[in-house]
């Protein structure tokens, strides 16, 4: 997946989960919603989550507090996923 | 409307056939919904992520639900204060750990029960409350059933289960039973770490499905009774016509649909063949594949096999059976012929079938309206007596008069008055009931279990038998007497009864059991409904429209005329 379908991708599902406008690519951060709740912050995980195919531990998940957050901590899944699948092809 | 359907034959694969993502439902349009329900969920561990994903599955039933939310409370003492509140029913959604090591799993159920008895008592509403799941963690591999952590959630699902099928209204969300069926884990650490949700994101999604499609449905509106279906391409796959019963192909998936309407048929529910066929070979098919076809010709109330248009013999289904098409299920493998259908009849319900049955079997298996909580005392009898029925119409042709068909029948009602074992039959007439209803009442399970202890109720339920069948209970009369005023809050009569006069014997009589009672003016509580005129224009002949302060020995003595010479013999108390 390019990283302009990454970034496209994570601004729609942070934009329908939080009711936002999708308006672009924006770093919202967590402490500026006020709708950015726990429990919308999970639904987050649970669907980005289904989305790239991808399971965050639970510091990943701890550690996202805006857009750009999510979008390192996606990246960061994606690459270990792409390291994991090319070692087991290597073997 | 039209818009409406189709759109419905669109998403319900989506929806139906496997689980579905989040993303899959936060973009399924939402669709009109015509009854809107709310839900008191009383928590100790989050139901939000399931609850979230509720719409979309009950949009398929034409509802929408609201959920209130209690606080966290693991004593659950906010329930006890709570008084009676305009919810539809109360969801208990209980992490039975946080139980395990302070009390018994014998304590923990008769804990919870306390609370479910005193809310669905207060409440009046049903109550679903869920058990355990076994999530093994590693040590548990090493210790047997009776000294392992499992030995406790094992005693607290049995115990509960037992416990709450003497619970009126309450019913199981079976977490146990779909750790079981989804084959893979409900269990997630780490979403039970981060927020006190054990389950995975993909059991979440399952549970609110079953929830949505399943439970849901089965507490709020009465339990499809027909199922109508295609042949070709639908039921087996293949064309009879072009490839001859051998032709045709019985796949594992089709074998396992209809392995799937079978068990349907048992539990109650009719089936019958609307087919673009000749009658001839589908007769002849199955005969010839009586071998490996699990449904079988006897299987079937009704066949309607011809090239008139469906919608037409969806109107001779419903003459035969006396079942208004708003109760039936129609699949056929046509989505045009559904939709061509569906304008002559909007209430009917739709589904598409696949071309792999082991689709259509999954989406059937997860259809709103078809889910059963517990066996009905009648269901076994139902299709034997549709049946019986074209046996009586050629006997009523064969008779002279009325009388001589009536009297050829061996009629018997048995009457009972108070009859506590009958109650939940009581409740499904109540529920189901709609052209011989007068009342409308939809009388839930707790409402007759008040009216039984209240002795100012009389509760008559009445069955029936004949030389050709066994109906079971099929009418019943609830009065409330209060010294010499009395009121029938209900009277219904199943349309399996209808045709035999059974309805004013039975009332007769139990006009002559208050009228003894020292009764002498009747109320009776009618309601107009779009489909209860049948029983409206019966009560017209005694009453002249006037349901108020009625005369109750004229009254009495006018029904009494109507059935003089009625043939039926009449017992009361057991068979």
């Amino acid at each position: 997946m390019s990283i302009d379908k990454i970034k496209r991708t994570i601004i729609e599902i942070v934009s329908e989960v939080l009711q936002l406008d999708d308006s672009g690519y924006q770093n919202f951060k967590r402490q500026e919603l006020p709708n950015w709740d726990s429990l919308k912050h999970m639904e987050l995980i649970l669907r980005l989550e289904e989305t790239f195919h991808i399971q965050l531990s639970i510091a990943q998940v701890g550690a996202i507090d805006s857009v750009d957050d999510i979008e390192t901590v996606v990246k960061q899944c994606l690459h270990e996923a792409q390291v994991g699948a090319s070692d087991e092809s290597s073997d | 409307m039209m818009k409406h359907h189709l759109a419905i034959i669109e998403h319900t694969e989506a929806l139906l056939a496997q689980i579905p993502t989040r993303q899959t439902l936060a973009h399924i349009p939402s669709l009109p919904v015509n009854n809107r329900y709310k839900l008191r969920v009383e928590r100790t561990m989050p139901f939000e992520w399931i609850g979230q994903l509720l719409t979309p599955f009950c949009h398929l039933w034409q509802a929408d639900i609201t959920i209130d939310y209690s606080s966290y409370d693991p004593s659950l003492s906010q329930t006890m204060t709570v008084g009676e509140g305009d919810e539809n029913a109360t969801i208990f959604w209980i992490d039975w750990r946080l139980y395990k090591d302070k009390m018994t799993a014998e304590q923990a159920v008769d804990w919870i029960s306390e609370r479910v008895k005193i809310i669905s008592q207060q409440r009046a509403k049903p109550v679903l409350i869920n058990n355990w799941f076994e999530h093994w963690d590693m040590g548990e591999k090493l210790f047997s059933p009776t000294l392992g952590e499992r030995h406790w959630f094992r005693s607290l699902n049995k115990q509960l289960t037992a416990k709450l099928s003497h619970i009126a209204s309450c019913e199981l969300i079976d977490l146990a039973g779909w750790q079981v069926a989804l084959e893979q884990p409900l269990y997630d650490g780490r979403n039970d770490e981060l927020s006190n949700f054990p389950f995975s994101n993909h059991a979440a999604t399952a549970i609110a499905r079953h929830i949505a499609v399943h439970l849901l449905p089965a507490l709020f509106k009465p339990r499809i009774k027909v199922i109508v279906l295609d042949l070709d391409d639908t039921l087996y796959e293949g064309v009879i016509g072009e490839d001859g019963s051998d032709g045709i192909a019985l796949t594992s998936g089709h074998e396992q649909f209809q392995q799937l309407l079978l068990q349907l048929k048992q539990s109650g529910i009719l089936l019958a063949i609307c087919s673009r066929n000749e009658a001839g070979d589908v007769r002849q098919l199955f005969i010839d594949r009586h071998r490996d076809f699990p449904l079988q010709w006897q299987d079937f109330a009704v066949v309607c096999a011809n090239w008139q248009p469906k919608s037409d013999n969806i109107t001779t289904i419903s003459e035969k059976l006396n079942i208004d098409p708003s109760d039936f299920l129609f699949i056929d493998d046509n989505g045009a012929e559904l939709m061509k259908t569906v304008a002559s009849y909007p209430q009917l319900r739709l589904l598409k079938a696949a071309k792999d049955g082991s689709i259509t079997a999954q989406m059937l298996s997860h259809y709103p309206g078809l889910y059963q909580f517990r066996a009905s005392q009648t269901d076994h009898l139902r299709n034997e007596d549709i049946q019986a029925n074209e046996t009586r119409e050629q006997l009523k042709a064969q008779s002279t008069d009325q009388h001589a068909y009536l009297s050829a029948l061996d009629i018997v009602i048995h009457i009972h008055v108070n009859h506590s074992p009958h109650k939940q039959r009581l409740y499904e007439l109540s529920q189901k009931t709609n052209q011989f209803n007068l009342g409308l009442q939809r009388l839930s399970v707790i409402d007759i279990e008040n009216m039984l202890q209240d002795p100012q109720y009389a509760i008559f339920s009445i069955s029936l038998s004949d030389a050709l069948s066994d109906s079971g209970i099929i009418g019943s009369v609830i009065v409330h007497i209060d010294d010499k005023d009395a009121t029938i809050h209900e009277l219904v009569f199943s349309c399996r009864a209808l045709g035999r006069d059974v309805e004013s014997v039975a009332f007769a009589h139990v006009l002559r059991h208050i009228v003894q009672e020292g009764v002498e003016t009747l109320h009776v509580m009618t309601t107009d409904g779009p489909r209860n005129m049948p029983a409206l224009r019966w009560l017209h002949r005694f009453t002249d429209g006037n349901n108020e302060q009625i005369e109750l020995r004229a009254m009495y003595d006018k029904v009494q005329q109507v059935c003089a010479n009625h043939p039926a013999e009449v017992k009361t108390g057991e068979k």
